[in-house]
């Protein structure tokens, strides 16, 4: 990578580091560390939630799929609006008055302790080994496009974040959150301004967006109602209503940027900046896929976008990769035909010959994506390796083909956004090792610099055992899959506890056994209906737990809530 | 006439339950229409540009 290139990344980087350390001066004691003694403005906190949930993940494999599916994504999102609606009635005032440390506090309150209890130890289990992918993941990919060693990339993205994540607390992550959202935003405008601008003689914006329209690419709403594909209307607005409630309402790594709000109408507030802008964010990053797509009609790409595993195929398939690549041209010389005289019969106003060429287009675009298919089972084989090649488009158009300086700014995008997330999740991890296991079972009645120097340690702990988990995820990767399907079954049953605390009636024996019940139900769904979009899995878990929760505390009755919880249930 | 309040309430009290009712409706009405005009333009792009069958 060029020099400047290089000054970019390490300027950001230091400014990072910088920026949040110096964030630690008046933090010393934990209702500071953890919670910003509740005094941050609704803005920021809005951004730190934005910036916590787009992850390097976002930045480059969505992108990426923006390139190869096309706009259809974004239905995944359009349960969240109203899914920050409710919450913002529901849930934000309830835990923001209730003064708590963590979501799963409030739970006891409400119900039990052993509902506290295992909710977050759910909790720290599923986000403790999560964190180590969302640190592998770019990691990975950096490693292949800089020609670095794993380790090296993994200390790269985790140990400045640990860093300042350790020092700083949650000002810290919220104050670097609201600059990394700036550069994330910045590099995402950067990157399609250049895209535009790239556009080859003749071709105009209107031209380049038939030209992916014909392709399939802005097809973006699907009415189907299948409860086995994911990205549907339907699928998105139901399924990702329950899933955005429950990850913006009972993950703590959320729920703790909006408990460092001023007071719940800026915790409100907060959320209500995603309630605007995510769709229009997500479409931006799924936009600049779909001209990556546009360029690379007009510019040959290579066959495979991991040149690691490009590598690896030409040395030990290299007849067999050679052929692939002479049909590859071929094709690709003929869909560039096509799409040129597509874009030139539009210019000219031929209606008729447009509608025959897009036809031509989409035949000869079959073809280059039949090459494809055959080179990506060839790198499967050879390797034995997932090429999970669509995570290399963007990264490999940015380094070959954008000029000395923005390669700088995409990397320090990716960056940002993969320490945004790491930051948040370390930050919740330590409250919640702290909150609710610490200073209940080991050291009740220590003192608040006791406390405080412990969290700093747990924050520590956490981001070096994610480190851990990244740089071993290659060989974890069926562990981390049992991890990541654990956590599918008690996200939604989760949600569903938050939800019957809102009803004055439920007790402690009704969500606790509502909550097992939540879980093995979608348990049972996954194995039996293995079809099924782990969308739904949410819709399930939250019903079940509902259901059964409200049953059971009619029949069984159990421990009634306290004066302070009724207090609590009476204000939802 | 002033529209001060003779009695405003104290800084960082909570707003009177009949207010707060009137500024969730401001906001849920505000999100709707806010997600319908991102849903509308989203429409709009695919209705002017897919073509593929």
């Amino acid at each position: 990578m060029h020099v400047v290139n290089w000054v970019i990344v390490i300027a950001y980087l230091v400014y990072v580091i910088y920026d949040g350390v110096r964030r630690a001066k008046g933090t010393h004691e934990i209702e500071g560390y953890f919670l910003a003694n509740r005094s941050l403005p609704w803005w920021a906190v809005g951004l730190s939630v934005m910036a916590t949930q787009l992850s390097a993940i976002t930045l480059v494999g969505t992108t990426g799929q923006g390139a190869s599916d096309g706009m259809r994504f974004i239905q995944f999102y359009f349960g969240l609006p109203v899914a920050m609606l409710i919450l913002g009635v529901t849930l934000v005032p309830l835990l923001h008055r209730a003064g708590v440390f963590t979501a799963y506090e409030f739970l006891e309150r409400r119900f039990d302790s052993r509902t506290r209890t295992f909710t977050s130890a759910l909790f720290l289990l599923s986000r403790g080994m999560s964190c180590g992918v969302i640190i592998s993941a770019p990691a990975v990919i950096l490693s292949v496009i800089l020609g670095l060693k794993l380790p090296v990339a993994v200390a790269i993205i985790g140990l400045p974040t640990v860093l300042y994540t350790m020092i700083g607390g949650v000002q810290a992550v919220t104050w670097v959150d609201v600059k990394q959202m700036v550069v994330i935003v910045g590099g995402l405008v950067a990157l399609l301004a250049a895209l535009l601008l790239g556009l080859p003689d003749g071709v105009r914006v209107d031209d380049a967006l038939h030209v992916a329209g014909a392709a399939g690419r802005l097809r973006t709403f699907d009415f189907d109602f299948s409860l086995t594909e994911t990205y549907t209307f339907w699928s998105g607005l139901i399924g990702g209503l329950f899933l955005m409630m429950a990850y913006f309402g009972t993950d703590q790594s959320q729920v703790q940027r909006y408990l460092t709000a001023k007071s719940v109408d800026e915790a409100r507030g907060s959320l209500l900046m995603s309630a605007y802008w995510k769709i229009p964010l997500q479409a931006l990053v799924l936009m600049v896929g779909v001209m990556v797509f546009v360029y690379y009609l007009f510019t040959q790409p290579p066959l495979l976008f991991n040149a690691e595993q490009e590598a690896r195929v030409r040395e030990n398939a290299p007849a067999e990769y050679a052929a692939l690549q002479e049909r590859y041209a071929q094709a690709f010389e003929q869909r560039r035909a096509a799409a040129h005289a597509l874009a030139a019969a539009r210019n000219a106003g031929d209606e008729a010959a447009a509608r025959r060429l897009a036809e031509e287009f989409r035949a000869r675009e079959q073809e280059v994506n039949a090459v494809r298919n055959d080179a990506l089972a060839l790198a499967a084989r050879v390797t034995g390796e997932n090429p999970r090649d669509v995570n290399y488009i963007i990264p490999a158009f940015v380094m070959n083909e954008l000029p000395i300086g923005l390669p700088g700014i995409f990397i320090a995008a990716v960056l940002a956004a993969a320490m945004s997330s790491i930051a948040a999740e370390l930050n919740s991890l330590s409250t919640a090792t702290i909150i609710d296991f610490y200073r209940r079972f080991v050291k009740p009645q220590a003192t608040d610099s006791h406390y405080l120097l412990v969290s700093k340690l747990a924050t520590g702990f956490w981001g070096l055992f994610a480190c851990f988990v990244a740089v071993f995820a290659a060989s974890l990767g069926s562990l981390i899959e049992v991890v990541n399907r654990f956590g599918s079954f008690f996200y939604g049953s989760i949600l569903g506890v938050f939800l019957l605390a809102l009803y004055r009636r439920a007790t402690a024996r009704g969500a606790f056994y509502g909550l097992i019940a939540g879980m093995s139900a979608v348990a049972a769904v996954t194995f039996l209906a293995p079809q099924v979009s782990f969308l739904w899995h949410n819709v399930i878990g939250a019903g079940t737990v509902l259901i059964v929760g409200v049953v059971l505390s009619w029949v069984a009755g159990g421990r009634p809530a306290t004066v302070a919880a009724e207090g609590v249930a009476a204000e939802g | 006439m002033s529209e001060t309040p003779a009695n405003p309430p104290a800084p960082g009290a909570p707003a009177a339950p009949e207010q707060d009712r009137r500024r969730l409706r401001r906001i849920t009405v505000r999100v709707l229409i806010v997600q319908a005009l991102s849903l509308l333009a989203l429409w709009l792009l695919q209705a002017r540009y897919h073509s593929a069958p």
